[in-house]
């Protein structure tokens, strides 16, 4: 008789043989992503090894797609003995993208940097190496409280100055946009309006749009409702690839961290959901205003949906009006 | 948070193996399943503060390994035919017997079983990881226990209750 447990416990006990330490693992998954990030590129042109190179690492960091691999087509063994590391130069800056998360960002950051590595940058975070003012005491982790943009550096830059620069310029603009002082929308406190900033960052595709979508999130505060926003649950879920199905989501609580719920949770997300940008701090403390209708009644503008190519949005208080344009998007290929 | 903190490298230890065995029995592929399982565990590494409060942080680590060996294996494909043009080379199948007994399985059968006899995770939590009901489980696993003439027994052994719906 088959007895699948005992087969099961003897390919459990062949994998522990096998298990690498887990210094290997994050090490070996770094050395990936930065292959698969420029070196590969630099290799498909022969220039492996050459200065050149350095300049290939990096040109790409501002996207998220996958970058077909020379190393996954050549072998899949682990490849480190074939393709040796490029020599790379410290740029004269870096580009820090907004809409990433965290550890996203640290990622990009450490492909176009020589010298600083992702464990580097997260351990500046993890051992309180840097501050801000924005962060309330009992903040897990820095998300949202750095600033995206092109941060000049040199050979001496250090990991824990690089995140507090961001920090800091973050903080200088916060303040210049009235976070720290003055009337807020819905009288929300500076952090919850730096959640609203990323939810911008992650939402929006036009400069436009920015703060019609803070103004959507705010009205439905006032109302109430669930945001509905699906970056807010993937961000719970820790996986940018996740499918949110019914399935998945009508037991959110095993898959997502708590407080992200999109669909029937109130409020906002305990914290920030990206690296925002200064036009989303903007937004968010200066949202669009309600349009007046006809008869001088405020529109509350609830949902919004693609419109067209271009990346703008259409927004509604009409749930029909939402639910026609979406089928629009739909046919059109605007939504997925 | 009421939770004990969860030692990241004792869980390590403890899930890496199992990550392992069980894309390894849904793939054939020792190798694809050790580098899945270490992606997996990497993503959870870097966020470990959503991650270690889910309710299964373990159902989650499951999830993303499949999902990242499925698209290993996608990636693998195109780039044989974009620039090989031939068709990619059969990998070796793992040493396990486990992968013996499963071969003649469909891959969604093949998961359950992993997932149920690897990793033990319960109904629920193997219902989220395939992103099918908790009833589509037990038809599922019924199924691919009667393909291996192994229903009497492992209806007793495992309690399986009659599926509330079939998908």
């Amino acid at each position: 008789m088959i007895d699948l447990d005992e087969l099961a416990a003897a390919e459990v006990r062949r994998a522990e043989d096998r298990r690498p330490p887990l210094s290997n693992v994050v090490a070996r998954a770094a050395r990936r992503r930065r292959r698969r990030r420029g070196v590969a590129v630099g290799v498909a042109l022969g220039l492996t090894g050459l200065i050149g190179a350095a300049v290939v690492t990096g040109a790409d960091s501002g996207d998220r797609q996958e970058v077909v691999s020379v190393d996954e087509v050549t072998t899949t063994a682990e490849p480190t003995s074939r393709i040796p590391e490029p020599i790379r130069v410290m740029p004269p800056s870096v580009s820090a993208p907004g809409g990433r998360w965290l550890d996203e960002l640290f990622a990009e950051l450490a492909a176009q940097l020589p010298t600083i590595s992702e464990a580097e940058l997260r351990a500046v975070v993890d051992r309180g190496a840097i501050d801000s003012r924005y962060r309330p005491a009992g903040t897990v982790g820095f998300e949202g409280l750095l600033l995206s943009g092109e941060y000049d550096i040199d050979e001496a830059t250090t990991a824990a100055e690089l995140l507090q620069a961001m920090s800091d310029r973050f903080t200088a603009a916060a303040d210049e946009l009235g976070y720290g002082a003055g009337p807020t929308p819905l009288d929300l406190a500076p952090y919850e309006l730096v959640i609203v900033a990323s939810i911008v960052e992650a939402e929006a595709s036009t400069e436009a749009d920015r703060p019609r979508i803070a103004r959507v999130v705010y009205n439905r505060l006032e109302a109430e409702l669930a945001l509905g926003i699906d970056a807010i649950c993937i961000y719970g879920s820790g996986d940018r690839d996740i499918e949110l199905t019914a399935e998945l989501l009508s037991d959110y609580g095993s898959f997502f961290a708590a407080g992200y719920d999109c669909r029937s949770g109130v409020g906002l997300p305990p914290t920030p959901i990206a690296t925002p940008s200064r036009a989303s701090l903007a937004a968010a403390i200066d949202p669009t205003p309600k349009p007046v209708a006809d008869d001088g009644s405020e529109i509350a503008w609830l949902y919004y949906v693609p419109l067209d190519r271009e990346g703008n949005q259409f927004f509604t208080d009409d749930l029909d009006e939402f639910v026609d344009q979406r089928r629009r998007a739909f046919d059109e290929g605007l939504l997925p | 948070m009421d939770r004990e903190p969860v030692d990241f490298e004792r869980w390590y230890e403890r899930h890496h193996p199992r990550l392992v065995a069980s894309v390894g029995a849904v793939f054939a592929d020792d190798e694809l399943a050790a580098d899945a399982a270490d992606e997996a565990i990497v993503r959870a590494y870097e966020r470990w503060d959503r991650v270690s409060v889910m309710a299964s942080p373990e159902g989650w680590a499951y999830r993303v390994a499949i999902n990242v060996a499925r698209r290993r294996l996608r990636r693998r494909g195109l780039e044989h035919r974009l620039l090989l043009r031939s068709r990619p080379e059969p990998s070796p199948a793992p040493a396990g017997e486990l992968w013996q007994v499963v071969a003649g399985l469909g891959e969604r059968q093949r998961l359950a079983i992993a997932l149920r006899h690897v990793g033990h995770l319960p109904e629920a939590e193997i219902a989220a990881v395939m992103g099918i009901t908790r009833g589509g489980v037990s038809s599922t696993l019924r199924a691919a226990y009667r393909n291996l003439r192994l229903a009497t027994e492992a209806d007793r052994d495992h309690g399986l209750q009659p599926a509330e719906e079939v998908t």
